[in-house]
C-alpha cells in the first residue's frame, strides 16, 4: 500500500467514523428546538438538554419573550417559552400555540422611589397619597412595561384595592425592565411594578424599597408557559412528551436545588450571584397549567384592549394536560384544570 | 423620456414586490396574522390614520400626532448633529491640533452601536423625550462629522492659496472658500445622517415615551400587531424618503455653481 492509498484510506474511515458517531444520537432520539426568553425565571430552560431523556433538546436563547413567540409561529422552533400573555396574545391573532405544561411563575413585585415614604403592603396609604397627588394636579407616576406579567399583575392588584391606573394615576410605559431601576433612581417615576432580577437590584442598590407583590387578583402569580405547535404535537408526540418530561424534572431539580438556577443565571446574565439569590426568593417553580387564571388574564386583556377578541374559549382548549398527565402521573384536575 | 414614462419606471420594483408579497401573503404558505398582506397593512394604516374602524385599536386616528412626535424628535436630534457635527468637522479638517487632541476620542466612540448607549442616556437625561433627541443626535452625527472632515480636508489648496494671496483673513478663508468647497461632502453626509437619524426613532422611542411611529412599532410586536409593525415601518421609511427628498432640493439650491457640470445635474 502506498503511503497515498494509506493516507486516504486513514482520512476516509476516520470521516466515516466520525460521521456514525454524529449521527448515532439522531437515529435514537427525534431532536426539538426550543426558545426561552433572558430573564431570571426563563434562564433556567438551559438545563432542560441535560434532564431530557428519549429526546434530544436544542435549546436556544433570546432576548425577548416576543421574539421566542415569534420564532414559534412562525416554525423556526418547535417549542417556547412564553408568557401567559403570550400564550393569549397568540391565540387573538389566529396563531396556532398549544400550551402543554407549566414553568415558573412570581417574579413580580411592586417598589416605591426613595421618596415616596410607604411601608409594605399599606394600600390605604398609597390611596391617600394618590388622592393627594390627584388633588395638587400631579398624578402619581407608575411604571411598568406594558403587556408583560409585571403590567397585568399591577393593573389587577391596584383595580382590586380600588385604583384605576388609567385615572387614578399617571402610567408611564417603559418597555425594557432593564431600564425600571434608572428610571427610578432619577425620581422620573413613583412607582413601578417590575420583574425579577431587576426588583431585587432595585432593593439591594436602594434605589427602592418594596411595596407589594401584586399577586392578590385573578390572574394570581401566573408569569410561565410552555407552548408548542399543534403540528408538533401530531408529528412528534413523543419528543413532546419527553421535553414536557425535562421541564418537569427541571421544576423539581428548582424546587429542591435552587443553586444550579443561581448559577445558570450568573452564566448567561453575569449578574451578581447574590442578587440572583434574592431574586429566587420571588420565585415559584410550577409546572402545573392554571385554567382559571389563564382565562381571567384572557378577561382583563379583553377588557384593558390589549387583545381585540374574545379568547377565553380557544385558550381553554388550548390547554393540552395529555403529556403533563402521562410524565408526572397526574390527573388534571391535579395540574391546574 | 417623458415624465410618465419615469413615474412608471420607478414603480415598477415596489409594484412587483408588493404584488409578490400579497400573493405570497394569500398562499397560506405562513399564518395570515404573521406576514400580513399588503391590503391588510394599507388597511390597518389607514385606519390608524383616519380612525374610520379601530383596526388599529389605541392607535386609530393617532398617526399625525404619531408622525409629529418622531418628527419633532428627529428634527431636534438631527438639528443639534447638524450643527454640532459641521463646526466639530470644520475645527477638525482646519486646525491640526484639533484634529489631534479631538478626533482619537470621536474615532473610538463612533463605531459603539447608538442602542448601547440607552442605560447612559438614562442615567443622564432620565426618560421620554431627551434621552431619544440623544440617540437619534448619536446617529447622525458622526456621519455629518466624517464627511465634513473629508469636505474640509480636500477642499482645493489652489483656491485657498489664491484667497491668502489676495490678503483673506483665516475667518474669511473659513467662510468663503473652505466651507462652500466642503458642501458637496457636507451634504453627503447630511444625507446619511437623515437615514441615520430616522433609522433611530425605533430605538430612541423604546425609551418610555409615549407617542411616536417608533413607539407604536414597539407597542405592537409586544401584542403581535405585526400589520401595524409592518405600517409603521412604511411610515418611518416614507418620511425618512420625504426628508432625504428636502435635503436634495435644498442641496440642488446651495450648489448652484455645480448645476450643469456634475452626474447628478445630467441626470436632472
Amino acid at each position: 500500500m502506498t503511503f497515498r492509498s494509506l493516507t486516504l484510506t486513514t482520512v476516509t474511515a476516520a470521516f466515516l467514523a466520525l460521521s456514525a458517531a454524529a449521527t448515532a444520537p439522531a437515529a435514537d432520539a427525534e431532536t426539538l428546538k426550543l426558545g426561552f426568553a433572558k430573564c431570571a425565571h426563563c434562564l433556567p430552560m438551559a438545563l432542560t438538554p441535560e434532564l431530557a431523556k428519549g429526546v434530544e433538546i436544542e435549546a436556544i436563547n433570546f432576548n425577548s419573550g416576543n421574539d421566542v413567540l415569534t420564532a414559534l409561529v412562525s416554525k423556526s422552533i418547535d417549542m417556547a417559552q412564553v408568557t401567559y400573555l403570550h400564550y393569549i396574545t397568540a391565540l387573538d391573532k389566529g396563531f396556532d400555540v398549544v400550551a402543554v405544561s407549566g414553568q415558573v411563575n412570581g417574579g413580580s413585585e411592586i417598589v416605591v422611589g426613595k421618596g415616596i415614604a410607604l411601608k409594605a403592603d399599606d394600600w390605604d396609604g398609597l390611596k391617600k397619597l394618590i388622592a393627594e397627588r390627584k388633588e395638587k394636579g400631579e398624578p402619581l407616576r407608575v411604571a411598568a412595561s406594558r403587556g408583560n406579567a409585571q403590567d397585568i399583575h399591577m393593573r389587577g392588584a391596584l383595580q382590586k384595592h380600588g385604583i384605576n391606573v388609567n385615572k387614578d394615576v399617571q402610567f408611564i410605559n417603559i418597555p425594557n425592565p432593564s431600564d425600571h431601576a434608572a428610571a427610578l433612581q432619577r425620581g422620573e417615576v413613583d412607582v413601578i411594578c417590575t420583574v425579577e432580577p431587576f426588583a431585587s437590584q432595585i432593593r439591594q442598590t436602594g434605589v427602592g424599597t418594596h411595596f407589594a407583590l401584586p399577586y392578590d387578583q385573578a390572574a394570581g402569580n401566573l408569569t410561565n408557559l410552555i407552548v408548542t405547535r399543534s403540528d408538533v404535537i401530531k408529528d412528534h408526540p413523543k419528543a413532546v412528551e419527553a421535553t414536557v418530561g425535562s421541564v418537569v424534572a427541571l421544576v423539581d431539580k428548582l424546587k429542591s436545588d435552587q443553586t444550579v438556577w443561581v448559577d445558570v443565571i450568573n452564566k448567561y446574565t453575569g449578574m451578581d450571584k447574590a442578587v440572583a439569590t434574592e431574586a429566587l426568593k420571588n420565585a415559584s417553580p410550577d409546572y402545573a397549567i392554571h385554567k382559571d387564571s389563564t382565562l381571567a388574564i384572557a378577561t382583563m386583556m379583553r377588557e384593558l384592549k390589549y387583545i381585540s377578541n374574545d379568547v377565553t374559549a380557544a385558550a381553554e382548549k388550548n390547554l393540552d394536560y395529555t403529556f403533563l398527565e402521562a410524565v408526572t402521573k397526574k390527573p388534571k384536575s391535579e395540574l391546574g384544570f | 423620456m417623458t415624465a410618465l414614462s419615469k413615474s412608471w419606471e420607478r414603480a415598477v420594483v415596489p409594484l412587483f414586490i408588493l404584488a409578490a408579497w400579497e400573493v405570497f401573503s394569500r398562499s397560506g404558505f405562513l399564518p395570515a396574522a404573521l406576514l400580513p398582506a399588503p391590503s391588510v397593512v394599507l388597511h390597518t394604516w389607514g385606519d390608524w390614520i383616519f380612525g374610520f374602524d379601530e383596526t388599529s385599536q389605541g392607535n386609530t386616528g393617532r398617526w399625525f400626532a404619531d408622525a409629529l412626535s418622531s418628527a419633532t424628535r428627529v428634527a431636534a436630534g438631527y438639528g443639534i448633529a447638524v450643527v454640532s457635527g459641521v463646526l466639530l468637522g470644520i475645527a477638525i479638517g482646519w486646525w491640526r491640533w484639533v484634529e489631534r487632541t479631538v478626533e482619537p476620542t470621536i474615532q473610538m466612540l463612533r463605531p459603539v452601536p447608538p442602542v448601547s448607549w440607552i442605560p447612559l442616556a438614562i442615567i443622564w437625561f432620565g426618560i421620554a423625550n431627551k434621552p431619544a433627541i440623544f440617540l437619534v443626535f448619536l446617529g447622525a452625527f458622526f456621519p455629518i462629522l466624517m464627511n465634513t472632515i473629508h469636505g474640509v480636508k480636500t477642499a482645493d489648496r489652489n483656491l485657498i492659496r489664491a484667497a491668502s494671496m489676495m490678503g483673506a483673513t483665516e475667518q474669511q478663508l473659513l467662510r468663503h472658500v473652505v466651507f462652500p468647497a466642503a458642501l458637496p461632502s457636507i451634504f453627503a453626509g447630511l444625507r446619511i445622517g437623515i437615514g441615520a437619524a430616522w433609522m433611530l426613532t425605533v430605538t430612541a422611542e423604546m425609551v418610555a415615551v409615549k407617542s411616536g411611529l417608533g413607539y407604536v412599532l414597539w407597542d405592537s410586536y409586544y401584542f403581535l400587531r405585526y400589520d401595524l409593525v409592518l405600517a409603521a415601518m412604511a411610515s418611518i421609511g416614507l418620511l425618512g424618503y420625504a426628508t432625504d427628498a428636502l435635503i436634495k432640493v435644498l442641496m440642488s439650491a446651495a450648489l448652484h455653481w455645480q448645476h450643469g457640470s456634475t452626474l447628478q445635474s445630467r441626470e436632472g
